[in-house]
């Protein structure tokens, strides 16, 4: 007889609570929806790091921000870093370098050495072609840069360093140094 | 002697009948039967919203970008033995690889509202495919209906720096958030 009372009551009991659950799936709007757009557009920003010591003037005189000039003389020398920040989508992004204006006597060649990067971004980074004779048709300087950053600042991002070589009889210290500026314009492109 | 008896009984028995109709009158009625059913109605200002990741500065990572555009109105009857609280959820899509997407619920706005409009979550969630909870302990409340009356929510979209930087590409994408206004039983 006591069993059968206790069954009674654990049964009431599960009715009730069946009762007071059922109410809450009865309600209707107690779900919001909505929509959210992401975007992320297409990156290729170039600009340089100098060192505060070195004689260098640059400008953005190309107007772009993914295009920068550097007027270079005889003692600049390696104190230029190449920054830039990069999205992509399918295609990778590269970098030339040309020289813009100004022109070097026949018997002069200038050449840059393109460092590794120093690591201090993230992302796949670009390669360095090593070392390229300056000309005034683009040359790749840095290739297969996927989305990154490299950082901001000196100490980051490519070392660029200059050589200017002249035949032994010719002293640059006296030829160059008030009369030649080379302008050396660095363009960061999409393959896309 | 017997007699005045028995027309005494039969008067004072119909002034009582007649006290009867009178009072019958007087009383008459319906049942009225009070209910409030327990509800729970949830419903946003349906302000767009549009997040894009990008820098304008050579060298820099994509900056974060955020929108308190959007409120979440609510109006629930709740229970001695209930509470409510709102969780969202991403129902439909992705978020874009190497980023991630946080929301974080301020306190309802009290400007039209009453009643217990529970606590938020002092951390932001990181929206995921799963009910996540934005407030907490939510009682009978009501938020006001106007588009900027309610639980402000706060979307923060920024590169994930524990991936490749290398996961982000150029896209543009769109994902389906859901709120969900839920009870939670105290048994």
């Amino acid at each position: 007889m006591i069993v059968y009372k206790k069954n009674i009551l654990i049964f009431s009991l599960i009715v009730l609570f069946f009762s007071l659950s059922t109410i809450i799936p009865a309600q209707n709007n107690n779900t919001a929806e909505m929509s959210l757009t992401f975007n992320i557009p297409s990156i290729a920003l170039i600009d340089f790091a100098v060192d505060g010591s070195q004689m260098i003037t640059y400008s953005f005189s190309y107007s772009t921000l993914n295009q920068v000039e550097q007027i270079i003389t005889p003692t600049t020398a390696d104190k230029t870093w190449l920054n830039y920040s990069s999205v992509i989508g399918d295609l990778t992004n590269y970098i030339t370098a040309h020289i813009s204006s100004g022109s070097l006597p026949a018997d002069v060649s200038l050449y840059v050495l393109i460092g590794n990067d120093a690591g201090a971004g993230d992302g796949i980074i670009g390669t360095s072609v090593g070392q390229i004779t300056l000309s005034s048709f683009p040359q790749n300087i840095i290739t297969d840069i996927g989305s990154c950053y490299t950082g901001r600042g000196i100490y980051k991002g490519h070392q660029l360093t200059y050589i200017w070589e002249n035949p032994e009889s010719y002293n640059y210290s006296i030829n160059f140094e008030n009369g030649y500026a080379i302008a050396v314009t660095y363009t960061i492109t999409s393959t896309e | 002697m017997k007699k005045s008896g028995l027309i005494l009984i039969i008067l004072v028995g119909s002034l009582l009948l007649t006290t009867n109709a009178w009072t019958q009158e007087w009383i008459a009625g319906d049942n009225v039967t009070l209910e409030v059913f327990s509800f729970a109605l949830i419903e946003t200002n349906h302000a767009p919203i549009s997040l894009t990741l990008t820098t304008s500065t050579a060298g820099e990572i994509v900056a974060p970008s955020s929108n308190s555009d959007l409120f979440v109105k609510i109006s629930s009857i709740s229970s001695w033995s209930m509470t409510r609280r709102i969780t969202a959820q991403i129902s439909n899509g992705l978020v874009p690889n190497g980023t991630i997407l946080t929301l974080q619920s301020a306190p309802s706005t009290t400007t039209n509202s009453g009643g217990n409009l529970g606590s938020p979550v002092a951390t932001p969630i990181i929206l995921s495919g799963n009910d996540q909870i934005l407030v907490n302990q939510i009682g009978t409340c009501y938020t006001g209906t106007g588009i900027n009356d309610g639980y402000q929510m706060t979307f923060t979209w920024a590169p994930d720096v524990s991936t490749n930087y290398s996961l982000i590409e150029t896209i543009t994408t769109s994902v389906t958030i859901v709120f969900t206004l839920s009870s939670q039983w105290w048994y």
